[in-house]
């Protein structure tokens, strides 16, 4: 009772002295203990990606034939394939070309594409419908097929063309959330209000616009990095990526179906699978966490 | 950004300025839309002089708020023409570029919007919505602009500054997000204060809080202020002259008491009888302006507000009345005004003709006109 009193009191005095210091608002809720356990995955797998030279991991290539499918072991934590290599050291360097297709494109589809879009959101206007009209016909093509159609031309497949060549199939859809975001955004009053205190049109963009803009866009380049990373695995699995014996995880578990390998050492599908799922479920997760995140700014009013 | 020269403008100083702070010189704006041209503004003329304050009334669609950002200059790029002069310490606004006029943004004409829910940015703190033009526009670093924030928090009476700088626009009330608004359109010390409806959002108690501080700012900083609003109560005892705006034009323009004391313009008259009073009895009908505002796309011939008007005859459908003169500084635009032989006349017959308007306005039945003894039809 003595301290619910207080507590009261102490509410009250915040109102009506001025200048009284009183608790900051209470509203930060955070992003969430889900949305950091899969960002860290993410990380962990990340660093694990970058640190693989240095890490105490066997050679990836290096066949062992005295160790031909062995399942999971001291020696081999997760095994090895059938021509002895460590799946574990595999998984971690083919997870190198994942990351690498999943991350790069995207990013670059965001500064590119994203960049546009803002621009093409906030002037309109010619520019504005050509770079529409040109999304469109881009997003017309379905993008495996596209990738596909383009690689037969384009021989041979390196890591570089494949970036590029996903570069483009994801900056027309960022390009088109942001332009969406910015139109919505643009219109408002407080631009206008910011045009009135004198800002330049750089100035509205990056410092106006772009903060409620950009975790749209943040959101959806996350699904787009595990969009990447499947269309990456398909790819690979037809053989369309990066060119063995570079391991990347489509080649593993193209190599754990063939040749009866499915039966005779499951493992060797099974690690790059569920590598992909953990990956994937993680990546999904962070997006729409983040989506909600920044959607509850407008409930709240 | 800062290598970018900036174009040299020279204002001269409040004190030594001669002449109107504000001139408005037969200003047009007009949207081209699907459904035609719409004058929103229509040959509009003022002068304001510093330290003075203008109201701007009129209902929803006459045109008040695109006047202001005509003024301005705030205007979408596309679809809009606008012609006429706005001079402001002697230079024309209207023929600046865009860099000439984002150096008088702000620092020279600055503007309170109308909703502070939607004009203050939702994701950006309120500190550095005050301090970014401080810093960027009047070249304070990161210390003295924040003093200055602080300072100008205190000066529109918001409680712990320090605090609320830090705040998000969400985290404030109405009323402390347009006293926000206020401090940021105060911040590099304009010399005219474009106030577009200000208090519309916020409820009574504080819309006089907002409205005073408005004055006390005004009055402290000598700042010229054109204030609208669509609440002819609002600017009845804080401004110095008004004018009252009609579909796009000024119908009637006076200094303050004169308007109240000498009304001239049927509209006017008709906007002072729906404000409600405090002294009427209670279930005293409010007097609403029967009929809506024009469509401002529609070709104009006469008087635009003859379908609405008690007073209509005509002469008034036909043909538009010019801007008239009734003494010092008050000038209206009616064929039959309020208070002449020539108003009280054309009332009357209207009354006779059983104009509904007119009806309306008088409070007359249409049973006691009918019923007239002799026949004819005469007011009971």
């Amino acid at each position: 009772m003595v301290a619910a009193d207080a507590g009261t009191e102490s509410v009250l005095a915040i109102e009506a002295i001025p200048g009284a210091t009183g608790a900051a608002p209470s509203r930060r809720t955070g992003l969430g203990a889900l949305f950091w356990v899969c960002a860290g995955w993410v990380a962990l797998m990340a660093l694990l990606a970058i640190l693989a030279g240095v890490l105490p991991l066997k050679a990836p290539n290096f066949q062992d034939y005295s160790a031909v499918n062995v399942g999971p072991s001291v020696h081999h934590l997760l095994g090895t394939d059938d021509l002895g290599r460590d799946l574990l050291a595999r998984i971690i360097y083919g997870s190198r070309v994942s990351l690498v297709i999943g991350f790069a494109p995207v990013a670059i589809g965001l500064a590119v594409g994203g960049s546009l879009g803002l621009l093409a959101g906030y002037r309109g206007g010619v520019a504005d419908s050509l770079l529409n009209a040109l999304s469109f016909v881009i997003l017309a093509f379905p993008a495996l097929l596209a990738i596909m159609v383009i690689e037969r031309f384009w021989q041979p497949i390196s890591l570089l063309k494949l970036i590029v060549l996903f570069a483009i199939v994801a900056a027309p859809q960022l390009f088109r959330v942001m332009r969406a975001t910015t139109l919505s955004y643009a219109g408002r009053e407080f631009v206008v209000a910011a045009r009135a205190t004198g800002a330049t049109t750089r100035r509205i963009l990056l410092r106006e616009l772009l903060p409620n803009t950009l975790p749209a866009a943040a959101s959806f380049a996350l699904i787009g990095v595990a969009i990447a990373i499947v269309l990456e695995g398909a790819l690979a699995f037809l053989g369309l990526s990066v060119s063995l014996p570079t391991s990347s995880l489509g080649n593993i578990i193209n190599a754990g179906v063939n040749n009866d390998n499915l039966t005779l050492n499951p493992y060797i599908a099974l690690w790059p699978s569920l590598y992909i799922f953990l990956l994937l479920t993680a990546l999904n997760l962070m997006a729409d966490r983040l989506r909600s995140y920044f959607d509850i700014r407008e409930v709240k009013l | 950004m800062s290598l970018r020269r900036r174009p040299q403008l020279s204002f001269p100083d409040v004190a030594s300025l001669e002449g109107p702070l504000l001139e408005v010189e037969d200003l047009h704006t007009s949207f081209r839309t699907a459904r035609g041209v719409v004058r929103a503004v229509d040959g509009v003329s003022f002068t304001l002089a510093r330290g003075r304050t203008l109201g701007v009334v009129g209902e929803s669609g006459s045109g008040k708020t695109v006047l202001g950002r005509s003024i301005m200059g705030l205007l979408p790029g596309a679809n809009v023409e606008r012609s006429g002069t706005v001079r402001f310490s002697g230079h024309d606004l209207t023929a600046m570029s865009l860099a000439e006029l984002r150096e008088v943004w702000g620092m020279q004409v600055a503007m309170v919007f109308q909703d502070p829910m939607t004009a203050l940015n939702p994701v950006v703190r309120v500190g550095r919505q005050i301090t970014e033009s401080l810093r960027l526009r009047a070249g304070l670093d990161r210390k003295g602009a924040q003093e200055t924030a602080v300072a100008l928090m205190q000066s529109v009476g918001i409680p712990d500054p320090v605090r609320r700088l830090r705040s998000y626009p969400h985290e404030l009330s109405g009323g402390m997000r347009q006293r926000v608004m206020i401090a940021i359109s105060l911040a590099c010390g304009p010399k005219l204060l474009l106030a577009d409806e200000p208090t519309t959002g916020l409820d009574v108690t504080v819309q006089a809080q907002i409205l005073d501080l408005l004055a006390t700012q005004q009055r402290e900083r000598h700042m010229g202020m054109i204030l609208v609003t669509h609440d002819l109560g609002v600017v009845a005892n804080r401004t110095d002259d008004i004018a009252v705006m009609y579909a796009g034009r000024i119908v009637e323009r006076a200094p303050t008491v004169e308007l109240f004391a000498h009304t001239r313009m049927p509209y006017t008259e008709a906007l002072m009888r729906s404000i409600p009073r405090i002294a009427d009895p209670s279930h005293t009908r409010l007097r609403a302006i029967p009929g809506r505002p024009p469509d401002l796309a529609a070709e104009a011939q006469g008087c635009r507000f003859a379908p609405r008007c008690p007073y209509v005859q005509d002469r008034c459908r036909a043909e538009e009345p010019p801007l008239r003169t009734a003494g010092q500084d008050h000038v209206f635009r009616c064929w039959y005004p309020v208070g002449s032989p020539e108003g009280a006349d054309a009332l009357a017959r209207n009354v006779t003709a059983m104009v509904p308007a007119a009806l309306a306005f008088t409070g007359t039945r249409v049973r006691d006109v009918a019923v007239a003894p002799d026949g004819a039809r005469a007011p009971a």
